[in-house]
């Protein structure tokens, strides 16, 4: 597995260089967009919420960016936070089927797009109880044990149990599949 | 033991594969992402949010980029998916909009477009296209309020059209597989039939693909007859053809999603400049056009034009649609008098 440690954030800019700040901040954005967008997805949400989340995130980042030093971990984390939010507040609330002139969804286009082994590994990690999935996800993005550890305030030990849990647990997932 | 070695090399073998099963599942997640999402259109909306310009893209990510851009939603999407058949993505709720004034993210506009566009080919001719269109004209001095009906199909080369005004069956024509024209004129109770006086079509010769949709279809908004004046020199088309010359003009943008007859339909707009103004909604299902809204010009009396479309398969009760009955005692004529005469009975077009 790939291990990406993420340090604190290079070059970063002193005050008043707002240009640069700028600069610096698309770049991150676009690299790292649509990779959170499929960290929330594989976290368990939809691709509409996934993308909402994704935005609110990215807003945040941008606010606070000067401070941030591990800005992949950042994100994701925070993102983790605003689907635990979410999905309290819509405990809380009553559910509305449509919203009127919402704009043009994200799952539709996915539910086209995605290709069958796509289809399959997000069905499969829906399938991991949550903490697997999660440690999952981090693992799909690049991120060590250590790093994981640290994000989900857990030990570097727990992390790899969960990882070779889910590991399992996607074998027999995909084992089950073939005997259909 | 050796069955102990075998189970554990086998396992480890397993888990090997679905970790590059996974691997490249989320490899393909990413790409579908990248078909959908614009990064720019949701960097820039960041931006506003704060009141601050987005910085200038990259090399690369210039106009091109640029137009093809626009507002993506939230929540509405689950029954959508359900009804594309779609994807085992868990399905919650979703707070409406995000903070402070952050707007949704971005989808690809020429998306939207490219997937009407090959499901209207893919529609023509494997599917009939049924529409209910309904002209209404509001009263202005000396005219009344008028509204006319008009159930139309469309189907390869064959077409037919049944208008109503006042709540009575005024004319029935169509065009057979064999160049058949038929016309019946109910309030004189007369009929027709001639060969090859050529269908009204939606693109002359020569005169490019590319109009707004009420050009595109003259068939169901400037209702004539085969021998009242179009020309049988027109481009034999069909409904569906000339729904895809008019979406893939790139005249239209989207206007994020409405319900239409039950459905999450994505909406298509002209551009507020646009002489015509014009909306289609097409299914997030399919993405063939469900609707099509013309209204006049601001400040101009013209009338206001919709059609409601269904894509039906060729069955043989569907293909009976397509055919002109004529009622027994009607009195057969020259084409050129039942279209004079269809012409007296439907005046309200020519007003409108």
């Amino acid at each position: 597995m790939v291990t990406v440690t993420v340090g604190p954030k290079a070059g970063a800019l002193a005050a008043g260089s707002g240009g640069l700040r700028d600069a610096e901040f698309a770049e991150f954005f676009r690299a790292e967009h649509k990779k959170l967008i499929r960290f929330v997805i594989a976290i368990g949400a939809s691709g509409d919420e996934a993308a909402e989340i994704a935005q609110v995130t990215f807003f945040k980042a941008f606010e606070g960016w000067d401070a941030i030093r591990a800005p992949r971990a950042w994100i994701r984390r925070v993102a983790v936070n605003e689907l635990t939010a979410a999905r309290q507040a819509a405990r809380r609330e009553t559910p509305r089927a449509t919203l009127p002139d919402a704009p043009v969804p994200v799952s539709t286009a996915l539910a086209v797009e995605l290709t069958q082994e796509a289809r399959q590994v997000l069905a499969a990690l829906q399938a991991l109880p949550p903490r697997q999935r999660q440690v999952m996800a981090w693992i799909i993005d690049g991120f060590g044990a250590a790093e994981i550890a640290r994000e989900l305030a857990v030990s570097p030990e727990s992390v790899r149990q969960s990882h070779a849990k889910a590991r399992k647990n996607l074998t027999r997932f995909y084992g089950r599949r073939k005997q259909r | 033991m050796i069955r102990r070695l075998r189970d554990a090399s086998g396992g480890e073998t397993g888990v090997q594969a679905t970790d590059a099963a996974v691997g490249r599942g989320m490899a393909d997640v990413l790409a579908a992402l990248d078909n959908v999402i614009d990064d720019d259109a949701a960097l820039g909306r960041i931006y506003a949010g704060l009141g601050e310009n987005a910085p200038c893209a990259p090399p690369g990510r210039g106009a091109a980029a640029a137009r093809r851009r626009l507002a993506v939603g939230s929540v509405a999407a689950v029954a959508a998916v359900l009804a594309a058949g779609a994807v085992a993505l868990a399905t919650v709720g979703v707070p409406a909009a995000g903070p402070r004034g952050t707007e949704r993210p971005a989808v690809n506009t020429a998306y939207v477009v490219r997937r009407v566009d090959s499901a209207l080919s893919a529609a023509d001719p494997g599917a009939i296209a049924q529409m209910t269109v309904t002209t209404h004209a509001a009263a202005t001095s000396g005219h009344r309020a008028a509204q006319a009906t008009a159930e139309e199909w469309s189907y390869g080369d064959r077409w037919r059209s049944v208008t109503y005004s006042a709540g009575h069956l005024r004319y029935d024509e169509g065009s057979s597989a064999a160049s058949v024209d038929t016309v019946v004129s109910y309030p004189t109770r007369r009929w027709a039939r001639q060969r090859e006086s050529g269908r009204p079509a939606a693109l002359a010769p020569g005169a490019g693909g590319c109009k707004p949709v009420a050009a595109a279809l003259p068939l169901l908004f400037q209702p004539g007859l085969p021998a009242g004046g179009l020309s049988a020199s027109w481009l034999p088309s069909t409904v569906a053809k000339d729904l895809r010359a008019a979406v893939s003009c790139g005249s239209l943008a989207s206007a994020g999603t409405q319900r239409v007859d039950g459905i999450e339909a994505i909406k298509l707009t002209s551009s507020p400049d646009s002489m015509i103004p014009e909306t289609i909604w097409v299914s997030p299902g399919t993405y063939l056009p469900v609707r099509v809204v013309i209204r006049p010009v601001p400040g101009t009396p013209g009338p206001t034009q919709s059609a409601n479309i269904t894509w039906l398969e060729p069955t043989a009760q569907n293909l009976a649609n397509l055919s002109v009955p004529v009622p027994t005692g009607f009195r057969r004529v020259p084409l050129a008098e039942a279209a004079a005469s269809v012409s007296q009975a439907t005046r309200v077009w020519t007003r409108l």
